[in-house]
């Protein structure tokens, strides 16, 4: 008989969405002994409503603006019951943790509950139909920034450099494998972790529903998408950059960068560098607690 | 449909203790009716790596013993699959073909 999945199928993502896909392979990583959380979002299709449920795990669907704080209080409650082995997962979506979930994130690692913070990036609020979030990348069109945005967008994982945070990864799911075996450590770990997942959504970004690993794996050969993680203050770079140039590809084959001027695109290729860059700076250190 | 209830509640047998409060409805939507496309398997090319299930964002593409199996009940029909094979021993065949074939 084949095993029981802890995560439903049938569940009502779109075609092709790389969330589901996040969420597979972290219950696949994590096992039955954990307790996940999700703010409003396209992962609270896999919370549900009223008694239904897609996860075989106990599940709370939390407030947007304060998942991680519902993290601690698990988190604190486990550590009273003596059940130290039980990882709570929060899996919330880049307005959950760059914009409104922000602040709470920040008070959480501050206080240093044991817990694993999984973001997974889709760069807009695409359960409310593609609105921009602080994550939409430069040049990106949405429903309200139509002939694309502006401003570049904020970088979190700069930003978490300097919290105590105990574990910090970036990941993408163009390589379900490290993303699995950086969940692993993540776990293991006595304190607060962060995981940054890079999620391409096919119906927010336009692209063919095929064509979801693809484009994760171009945004990381392109250098669009820095894979790193940090440890003991210390930074390893997990993939190199093949070509900043390939951003030229990976900005064709989406929809959304339909408007990007030429000027626009310098930008962008520019400021992947510049942040490819820093980061070889920041991992000659090894003073970054 | 009955002795697919019955396999699903056969399987939550199967699971180990749990932690907290869990519901244990079963309310799952065929999700494959949303599917134009459908991946099938050819077995002669297939190596068995395992490479599409670990890329099935629904998963519902399973490594048995006789090769590879794809659950027709849930797959959506993304294609994810048959652009990530290395092999490329997953052709994508239009859902009409197979319904006339049913008729």
């Amino acid at each position: 008989m084949p095993e029981l999945d802890l995560l439903s199928k049938g569940m009502t993502t779109c075609q092709g969405c790389p969330m589901e896909l996040i969420a597979r392979a972290a219950l696949d990583t994590l096992g039955p002994r954990t307790i996940t959380m999700t703010p409003p979002s396209c992962a609270a299709i896999l919370t549900g409503s009223g008694d239904e449920t897609g996860w075989g795990i106990p599940s709370v669907q939390t407030v947007l603006m304060s998942l991680p704080a519902f993290a601690s209080g698990v988190s604190e409650a486990l550590k009273i019951r003596g059940m130290d082995d039980v990882t709570v997962m929060g899996f919330a979506g880049d307005g959950g943790t760059f914009d409104i979930g922000l602040q709470s994130l920040s008070g959480a690692i501050e206080r240093g509950h044991k817990a694993v913070f999984i973001c997974y990036n889709n760069e807009a609020y695409m359960n409310t139909g593609n609105q921009r979030s602080s994550a939409t990348t430069l040049g990106a069109s949405t429903k309200t920034t139509p002939t694309g945005k502006k401003e570049s967008a904020k970088n979190i994982d700069f930003m978490l450099l300097h919290t105590p945070l105990v574990y910090q990864a970036t990941a993408s799911v163009g390589n379900i494998p490290d993303f699995k075996r950086k969940l692993k450590k993540a776990a293991s770990k006595d304190g607060p972790c962060f995981i940054h997942v890079l999620a391409p959504c096919p119906s927010g970004w336009k692209f063919p529903t095929d064509q979801t690993i693809e484009v994760a794996k171009l945004a990381i050969k392109s250098g669009a998408w820095l894979q790193f993680e940090r440890e003991d203050g210390k930074i390893t770079i997990n993939t190199k950059p093949t070509d900043f140039q390939l951003i030229n590809q990976y900005l064709d084959g989406q929809k959304r960068f339909g408007r990007v001027t030429p000027e626009i695109r310098e930008r962008i290729i520019a400021e992947a560098k510049g942040r490819y860059e820093t980061l070889c700076r920041l991992a000659e250190l090894d003073c970054l607690v | 449909m009955q002795k697919l209830v019955q396999q699903r509640t056969k399987m939550l047998e199967t699971l180990p203790e749990i932690i907290g409060p869990v519901s244990v409805k079963v309310s799952d939507v065929h999700t494959g009716a949303w599917r134009y496309r459908r991946p099938v398997i050819r077995d002669e090319d297939c190596v068995r790596c395992g490479i599409c299930a670990t890329y099935c964002p629904c998963g519902v593409i399973e490594k048995t013993d006789d090769g590879m199996v794809i659950d027709y009940t849930y797959c959506k029909g993304c294609g994810i699959c048959t652009v990530e094979c290395p092999k490329k021993a997953i052709d994508f065949i239009e859902e009409s073909n197979f319904r006339k074939e049913a008729e």
